[in-house]
């Protein structure tokens, strides 16, 4: 355990001595913040929502639909159901939220319960990715005032409060999920100097073992990737107002999972390379695609659908829409399962390849 | 981590009695490349053992078998009584390494580093006293990435002994060094014999290996092609004082031997050296011959024979630097 924690303590002093590496964690994606937030200063995004409200008065749609009306950013369009699933079609509307009268409302003493079928565009992907949580959070609560229980999540609460979703909201959290993938995947080269600078062959006669070796550099990389994301969020947060929400424990797993993934990558890309120079255009392809395509600062809706199976596979459209759900919403932790699911599955994919392409020597 | 107790009963469990480091009909392949074919050697405890050899004969190959970090095509190999495959953690920790090629922290200093890899073994040398055998004192603070070729080479040579190892391996450990540094270098590796350690080393210079080693076996093409110690080596090839000259073309070498009093002759262009039982006689014979053929005798110098004679003698080849 000794030459765990001196390891550590190495990497890390190796780190913060790093002017370069330093420059890429922190001031990179700091002066991003900065150049975006201060660009998008003033664009708040609005979204479209139809609305298709039953023919009789009911007490659940009603408070549903004043629960909506409480939210800043969206404009509600209410309107027949054909005319809504239309205007839907043709990019009008962000979602359409169709309200159904209770199937039998005698049957049961009970307030009644409405149901609420939600159709959106697959091409607008992120505007789902805000608004989708907001639609759930505002029923949740209707569905609570109905049944008279006590809100047992007060994060909620504010978040459905949260009003004005900002540009700056919309893209801290992709910038936070870009920030760790950047940090992870170009570990690579970091991994290619220690093979060539025989770091790794030299521990290699010494007792020290392998996992003590990796397993030092991942703890630093991922403390390295809370720390990034931290500054991040608090520049969000007090150069530009941004609103956060969740539970920032919930963000630090979320990014340990997503580092860990990305940082696998990395691990693989560096046995793929020979040289540093020859891993700089691999850890591009693997990027470039991820940073167009996964949602996280531009919106996927101009893409056109034949692509969109694609940005469904790509690790780090589950990456940003957690991150992005769990800080605009305040959600819970169990939306993002599916989210976390995908990103599991990615890790283990990750872990595979590093196993058959790292090289110690 | 092998505890204080734990190493005391290795150590009796291996005896002083095995060797050092053992190598039995070592091969080892890269691809079409028979990098090493058939070694064999024994490195009896306390001693300073060398591989003298040029470039590619497979040294490095050799002694990074025997570290645990290449695997061997076939052959065995024992490293303090054990095989290091097996026993790695157990081994490693009572060796000292020095690669070829420096690989330090470039952003850690020299005190850093050796702090650092101190922390990896039970036993643990004294850090300030390896700077100062060293000559790093002044440079202790400094980064390693900044530090001069001879300045990594000799930091790289201290963490091989931070565990206060049994047994070091020095892969040419004076390459890069002024004659100073050298010297203090040879100094440090003969005290460490003093203390009843145990030294491999592999080097170009003859000088160092005559020096220094008590056995030595050249090594060539993969093959061990002499073995003894470096005077034992030196007496069995020559019995000879070495007349040398330069010429160039080369003359005939049956003329040569034919010369009163030679032994054998030896020609690496421009270099030609004739070994010779009789000097008085050689030499009136050369320099008959000489002026009969019309040709110089460019640098003629006289001298005993050296590890250098017995390297070209066996090889054919000159060892260059
Ligand atoms: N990793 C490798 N892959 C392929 N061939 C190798 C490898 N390492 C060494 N060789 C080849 O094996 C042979 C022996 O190399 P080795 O490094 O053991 O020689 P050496 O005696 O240490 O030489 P030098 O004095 O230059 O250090 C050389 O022909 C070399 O090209
Ligand atoms: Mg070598």
């Amino acid at each position: 355990m000794k030459d765990f924690w001196a390891l550590t303590r190495a990497w890390a002093v190796s780190l913060r001595r790093d002017r370069t590496a330093l420059f890429w964690s922190f001031a990179f994606p700091l002066i991003f913040i900065v150049i975006f937030g201060i660009a998008f200063k003033n664009t708040n995004p609005t979204y479209d929502v139809g609305l298709v409200l039953p023919q009789q008065q009911d007490p659940t749609a009603a408070a549903f639909v004043q629960g909506l009306q409480h939210v800043g950013s969206f404009k509600l369009h209410e309107g027949s159901e054909s005319a809504e699933l239309a205007a839907l079609k043709d990019g009008k509307r962000s979602v359409v939220a169709v309200v159904r009268p209770p199937a039998n409302a005698s049957a049961s003493p009970a307030p009644s319960g409405v149901a609420i079928d939600v159709y959106l565009d697959p091409a607008q992907l992120q505007a789902t990715q805000v608004v989708m949580p907001i639609l759930r959070a505002v029923a949740d609560r209707v569905d609570r005032q109905v049944t008279g229980t006590q809100p047992l999540v007060r994060i909620e609460e504010r978040s459905v409060r949260a009003q004005n979703l900002k540009y700056i909201d919309f893209f801290l959290p992709g910038m936070v999920a870009f920030s760790v993938m950047q940090g992870g995947l170009w570990m690579a080269v970091v991994f290619i100097q220690l093979r060539e600078g025989r770091v790794l062959k030299r521990f290699g006669a010494t007792p020290v073992s392998r996992p003590v070796v990796v397993g030092s550099q991942t703890l630093v990389r991922l403390v390295v990737s809370i720390i990034q994301s931290a500054v991040l969020v608090l520049a969000g947060r007090f150069m530009f107002n941004a609103h956060i929400g969740g539970n920032p424990l919930v963000l630090a797993a979320l990014i340990v999972l997503g580092g860990l993934l990305f940082l696998l990558l990395g691990a693989a890309i560096s046995g793929l390379a020979k040289t540093e120079e020859a891993a700089v255009p691999i850890v591009n392809v693997v990027a470039m695609p991820m940073m167009f395509l996964s949602g996280v600062f531009w919106p996927v809706a101009t893409f056109p659908s034949f692509i969109q199976p694609l940005i469904r596979v790509l690790p780090l459209t589950y990456f940003g829409d957690a991150v992005r759900q769990l800080m605009t919403s305040g959600t819970r932790i169990a939306p993002l399962w599916a989210d976390m699911a995908v990103m599991a599955a990615w890790v283990v994919v990750a872990a595979l390849l590093a196993v058959r392409f790292f090289r110690w020597e | 981590m092998a505890t204080g107790t734990d190493a005391v009963v290795t150590a009796v469990g291996d005896g002083a009695d095995t060797p050092a480091a053992q190598v039995i009909d070592l091969h080892k392949r890269y691809g079409s490349v028979q990098a090493v074919r058939g070694i064999s050697f024994t490195v009896p405890r306390g001693t300073i053992f060398g591989m003298l050899g040029p470039n590619g004969a497979g040294k490095t190959t050799t002694i990074e078998i025997l570290e645990g970090l290449r695997e061997p095509t076939s052959g065995a190999t024992y490293v303090l009584g054990r095989e290091i495959r097996r026993d790695g953690k157990r081994v490693k920790d009572r060796i000292g390494v020095q690669l070829q090629t420096p690989s330090l922290f470039p952003q850690l200093t020299v005190r850093e580093v050796l702090h650092l890899f101190a922390t990896f073994y039970s036993r643990r040398a004294d850090v300030d006293e390896l700077i100062g055998a060293f000559g790093l004192g002044e440079s202790a603070g400094r980064k390693t990435s900044q530090l001069s070729g001879g300045q990594q080479q000799r930091l790289s040579v201290a963490l091989a002994l931070v565990n206060d190892p049994e047994l070091v391996f020095l892969d040419e450990p004076t390459t890069g060094l002024d004659p100073q540094a050298r010297v203090a270098l040879w100094d440090v590796i003969a005290r460490l014999r003093e203390r009843g350690k145990t030294v491999l080393l592999t080097t170009h210079y003859m000088e160092e290996a005559e020096r220094l080693c008590d056995e030595l076996c050249i090594i060539d093409h993969g093959q061990i092609v002499a073995q003894g110690s470096p005077a034992e080596l030196i007496a069995r090839n020559f019995h000879e004082q070495a007349v040398t000259f330069q010429m160039d073309p080369p003359p005939d070498v049956e003329a040569l031997r034919l010369l009163p009093g030679v032994a054998s002759v030896a020609v690496d262009p421009p270099d030609v050296a004739c070994y010779t039982r009789d000097l008085t006689g050689t030499m009136a014979g050369l320099l008959e011959w000489a002026s009969a053929m019309g040709r110089p005798l460019d640098n003629l110098l006289v001298r005993r024979a050296s590890l250098e004679d017995v390297f070209l003698k066996i090889t054919g080849r000159r060892l260059r630097e």
